[in-house]
């Protein structure tokens, strides 16, 4: 029997001139439009991960050496051990090294920006959101550092620690240098313990090994053009006019009495609302391979990862069929097509305005980003840019869940609220 | 067959049914006439398990259907006012439809989609989209999606509503030949009199949400026996010589329709010379009178002092 309701449901879909036309030829165009139209807002991004990082020191890391030698005059270690050490300190200086060997590192410099910036303007700095990341140095830094390298049971030694302020708003650009860091110090601490053993600095330390590992990460990254975009964003938006359309076809059923032979055939309620529900489903997948499809062979838009591009195009097309069901039991159960014509002309718009469909919600309030990252299409987008630019299907869990959640929710909703007697 | 009790249908303060029982027995073909606005189709919802009743009982051989609908709906099918098909899909598309969710398949189906297309006149036309189908042919096939699983009774709800001559005709020949050659018990709806004299055995007459008379055709007419009916024509319509006849005291009943007027009389009275009097009295002229023998539509005339298509 519920092969009858999906057969049935295609069919009308199919045969339709105005479903092909809203369902296909507009996104189609508009994404034609908007890719060329707007391209230039895309094109300013030579990567998606641009990183600025503000170095704040509080120290002077000269004076700190000059602290150091002093302290190595004073102590009772022979002449002979004191030059020894002295020789070493150049080649041990680690914020020398972060500057002018890791963040000058010509792969990195493409996405990591870093600007020196005065310790008294530290406190408005943490204000400003441009800074992905800010890195203070504390007073005595470096002195510290050489104290707890060569006179670890000292007592006036501390411990050296830099201090990261990472930016939540840009939280994918901060991580980024907040790993590099973290590699930078792990590299830093194992050779400088083997220099302690009699054992030299590795050259290649300076770009430490699992730096490279990140930067070329960041480098596989691919950049979002504006057709690429569009492709998603409309695509989203036009994907859930499917579920008006169902609300449409089933109130239309209803009101020609086909509901009434329906359920005089013994057919329960719920296995025509699962009908809607899965059938729904297929025609929202079916419909967005089709505009994914066409815009890789016109526009060349081109999915690497085509098994997480299918998980996600499943969950978008589940969250749909939430969508299908609830709003045909509203028709339903209130007697009217206002549900339908309330989602098409309302929820969808405002859907696709919070999910950013038309322009990128981080250029938007936090609130505003927060929220659009809940609505089925911004969490669809944000999951379908995401594997888009290489990242994996890891890192789009949550938005899968959350498509898979509205598109159970709604359903088991509709279903149990579906009208029992239905009017005539 | 199927039964019902005392049945009452009430919508917010209105009464729509109103203490209504009919029964239906097997093999038999059953009318239900009455004006619209009558209460036919909320009767049928109640009687075909789709809406419960207010107050009463429907049962169907001897069982309630209020709890248990399912036994009834396995052997019913219902043919709505409406044309409850998809437009979209073809003639044999829609039959598929209705005969899978009876839970049809395989050769079973394809087999009992070609008889039903071949009984509704349609097998050549089995490939075209309904929406392209005249209004006859559509009605046809709401009539052949509720034949798919071989029901034992049927109930139609004004099947002929809006459809040519010819049309009209064969759906006529197909209920009959549905109840005299596969025994199908039929409940008709309509408020065209001829056809329910045409196809019934039995007819329930019906207004305001009540059942006014019930009879084989010869009982209902009897209750005009003692009257006749006289049909005027008149070359202009005239309300004075409409007042003047109402005036008459052995006048029952006065309808007019544009220059026709229909008036009851017993019938043992002879007023074709009065009514000349009163036509030229109030300066009218008639064309023609015509003494008619009682139909259904007289009866539900001298019933409601209403006619069943006003």
């Amino acid at each position: 029997m519920f092969n009858a309701f999906l057969k049935k449901q295609l069919l009308v879909f199919i045969r339709n001139p105005e479903v092909i036309i809203l369902q296909l030829v507009m996104p189609i165009v508009l994404i034609t439009i908007l890719g060329f139209a707007l391209g230039g807002l895309f094109e300013g991004e030579k990567s998606p991960i641009e990183a600025k990082v503000a170095y704040v020191s509080q120290g002077n890391e000269e004076d700190d050496i000059e602290e150091f030698k002093t302290f190595l005059q004073k102590s009772r270690l022979d002449p002979e051990a004191i030059a020894a050490i002295e020789g070493q300190i150049k080649t041990l200086l680690p914020l020398k090294i972060l500057r002018e060997d890791v963040f000058e590192n010509d792969k990195l410099k493409e996405f990591v920006h870093v600007k020196e910036v005065e310790p008294e303007k530290l406190t408005k700095l943490k204000k400003n959101k441009d800074y992905a990341v800010i890195i203070e140095v504390p007073e005595k830094f470096t002195y510290h550092f050489l104290m707890s390298v060569f006179f670890p049971s000292e007592q006036t030694s501390e411990k050296p620690e830099l201090k990261l302020y990472q930016n939540e708003d840009r939280e994918l650009a901060s991580q980024l240098v907040a790993d590099i860091i973290e590699d930078f110090q792990h590299q830093y601490t194992l050779q400088t313990a083997l220099a302690k053993i009699g054992i030299p600095m590795n050259p290649e330390m300076k770009q430490p090994a699992e730096s490279e590992v990140s930067i070329q990460s960041i480098s596989a990254v691919k950049s979002v053009s504006a057709i690429a975009y569009y492709t998603i964003g409309i695509s989203m938006m036009f994907v859930l006019y499917v579920a008006s359309m169902a609300g449409t076809f089933a109130f239309a059923e209803k009101e020609s009495n086909v509901y009434t032979r329906i359920i005089l055939s013994r057919a329960s309620r719920t296995s025509y609302l699962m009908g809607t529900f899965i059938s729904a489903i297929i025609i929202a997948f079916i419909q967005l391979l089709i505009l994914f499809g066409f815009s890789f062979i016109a526009y060349g838009v081109k999915w690497d990862d085509l098994s997480s591009f299918l998980a996600i195009t499943i969950c978008i097309a589940i969250a749909v069929g939430g969508f299908a069901t609830l709003v045909t039991t509203l028709n339903y159960r209130f007697h009217s097509q206002t549900f339908s014509n309330f989602f098409s002309s309302i929820g969808v718009t405002i859907f696709a305005l919070l999910g950013g469909t038309f322009v990128p919600v981080k250029g938007m309030s936090e609130t505003v980003a927060e929220i659009g990252k809940l609505t089925p299409d911004g969490a669809a987008m944000n999951a379908y840019l995401n594997i888009y630019q290489g990242y994996g299907i890891e890192t789009v869990i949550p938005q899968l869940v959350t498509l898979c959640i509205y598109g159970m929710m709604l359903a088991v909703i509709g279903v149990s609220i579906f009208p029992k007697e239905v009017r005539q | 067959m199927l039964e019902a009790i005392d049945i009452t249908k009430q919508f917010k303060k209105k009464k729509v049914v109103d203490g209504l029982n009919m029964y239906i027995e097997s093999g038999e073909t059953v009318g239900l006439l009455g004006p619209n606005g009558a209460g036919k189709s909320t009767t049928i919802s109640m009687i075909s398990s789709l809406v419960p009743p207010t107050s009463g009982d429907v049962r169907f051989r001897k069982q309630s259907i209020l709890k248990n609908p399912q036994e009834l709906r396995r052997v019913l099918g219902v043919v709505p006012q409406e044309i409850a098909l998809y437009n979209d899909l073809s003639a044999k598309e829609n039959l598929l439809f209705f005969g899978r969710i009876h839970q049809m398949s395989g050769k079973q189906l394809q087999k009992k989609v070609d008889e039903v297309l071949e009984l509704i006149g349609l097998s050549e036309q089995k490939k075209v989209i309904t929406k392209h189908f005249s209004g006859g042919m559509k009605r046809r096939l709401n009539i052949g999606a509720s034949l798919m699983h071989d029901p034992e009774m049927i109930i139609m709800d004004e099947p002929t509503v809006g459809i040519d001559p010819q049309s009209r005709n064969h759906i006529l020949e197909t209920v009959k030949r549905l109840n005299q050659e596969m025994g199908m018990s039929i409940l008709y709806t309509s408020h065209y009199m001829e056809e329910v004299e045409f196809i019934c055995d039995r007819i329930y007459i019906m207004d305001q949400g009540r059942i006014i008379a019930v009879g084989t055709k010869d009982e209902i007419k009897s209750i005009l026996s003692a009257e006749k009916t006289l049909t005027i024509k008149v070359e202009q319509p005239n309300e004075k010589f409409i007042q003047s006849i109402r005036q008459e005291g052995l006048v029952k009943e006065v309808q007019s329709s544009g220059n026709m007027i229909t008036i009851v009389i017993p019938k043992e009275v002879n007023l074709f010379a009065r009514l000349f009097q009163l036509a030229e009295g109030t300066e009218t002229t008639i064309q023609s009178i015509e003494a008619q023998t009682p139909t259904l539509e007289d009866v539900f005339l001298h019933l409601t002092g209403r006619a069943l298509r006003n």
